[in-house]
């Protein structure tokens, strides 16, 4: 008895010490970074929706669109705007028609995330697996999941803007996918304008917002 | 002792060795490519005390630990190394995750994929429930097989020691240590 129970603490520890020096090695965090503060104005644009070409799902949709947040926008750094910013962004309703969408903060709500959207003014990445991406996904969002950012280089990842705000989702409530990847975003692609949409896909789906279904377009 | 398996205990010992043990390997191996990916899945059992919230430090060493037990495990059970001890991790380990899946997604009734192979998908290809249970209850009984039975003669615990039996100090027909 004494010899066995010795094997099965030499194999516990072999992998704990397999699982320390792995830990070492590759290290990786479950939290982002907070991104920039940044106030976006909103001109004209607030009732130009759905104009950009970022808002539909394709390999159109290519890295050509990001001139289409120059007109009527302007960004700018949040602590010289904004001398008073809301405890989370975008905590006004949209019926409101505001100004500006006020970015500062990791985490952003449905309004704030549709806001951006109508304004074509977010890139939109789900990280939930490619099942769930399937059956439903906000219009235009492009799949990328932690596993594939683990992986290598999604193609999807040469279509989002360097200089647009990504809105990543999952699940909602304790899933922790997009926190994952908007890490890896910013840590492996050095994108830093990375927010998180806390309510997830069924909060916007339950909002009647737009969805598409289908495939990832870009899966091998 | 594996010296004194019949033959038609040492091979089914045998297959039940290398089909529990490639699930683990496979399982394993899956699972270390992404860690990160790993500690995710298993904030998503809502464990108290083992979720991001309540310590994150604690499903980091999970995400990274237990698929090295896994795999350590796995490769001894192939081998026929320790032969007992090896199917008792994995063994139990099953047996946890099925407690861990029956206690989250059929009690609590939550909705996630169970990451039980990383990015692949085992039998069982929905969200997490009854399928990962009795998938683990199966492997498992190859896990009893292999317990029950020792390595038998297609064993590294054989092959390394064959005529031990009176020395079989810690009377598992396993190799003991010297």
């Amino acid at each position: 008895m004494k010899g066995y129970l010795l094997k099965l603490a030499v194999l516990i520890a072999i992998g704990a010490a397999s699982g320390f020096a792995h830990s070492l090695a590759a290290p990786f965090r479950l939290e982002p970074d907070a991104p920039p503060a940044q106030t976006i104005q909103l001109g004209d644009a607030g009732t130009d929706s759905g104009t950009d070409a970022s808002t539909t799902a394709g390999t159109e949709s290519g890295s050509d669109t990001g001139s289409a947040t120059g007109s009527g926008l302007e960004s700018e750094q949040a602590h010289e705007a904004d001398p008073e910013p809301t405890p989370q962004a975008g905590s006004e309703p949209s019926a409101d028609a505001p100004d500006a969408i006020v970015l500062d903060s990791l985490e952003i709500d449905l309004t704030t995330a549709r806001l951006l959207f109508e304004n074509g003014l977010a890139d939109f990445v789900d990280a939930r697996i490619a099942s769930e991406f399937e059956a439903g996904h906000i219009e235009g969002a492009y799949h990328i999941t932690p596993a594939m950012l683990a992986s290598g280089s999604p193609a999807a990842i040469d279509f989002l803007r360097t200089d647009t705000p990504i809105v990543i989702y999952c699940g909602g409530g304790d899933c922790d996918d997009s926190k994952l990847v908007a890490e890896r975003l910013q840590r492996l692609f050095f994108f830093e304008q990375t927010h998180i949409m806390t309510d997830g896909f069924p909060a916007w789906a339950e909002a009647d917002l737009p969805v598409g279904t289908g495939p990832d377009p870009f899966a091998e | 002792m594996p010296s004194e398996a019949s033959k038609p205990v040492s091979t089914l010992s045998l297959i039940a060795r290398i089909l529990l043990g490639l699930v683990f390997v496979i399982a394993a191996t899956n699972k270390l490519v992404d860690p990160g990916s790993l500690a995710a899945a298993i904030d998503k059992f809502a464990i108290p005390g083992l979720t991001v919230e309540d310590a994150p430090w604690l499903v980091k060493a999970s995400a990274y630990f237990v698929p090295w037990l896994e795999l350590a495990a796995a490769l001894a059970l192939i081998a026929g190394l320790w032969t007992r001890a090896a199917a008792t991790i994995l063994t139990g380990m099953l047996v946890a995750f099925s407690v861990a899946i029956w206690s989250a997604a059929i009690d609590r009734g939550l909705s996630f994929d169970c990451g039980c192979f990383g990015d692949l998908k085992g039998f069982c290809t929905g969200d997490a429930g009854w399928c990962n249970v009795i998938q683990n209850g199966v492997l498992a009984g190859f896990g009893i097989i292999a317990l029950a039975a020792g390595g038998g003669r297609a064993s590294a615990d054989a092959l390394l020691c064959p005529d031990r039996g009176p020395d079989d100090d810690a009377g598992d027909g396993d190799i003991d240590f010297a």
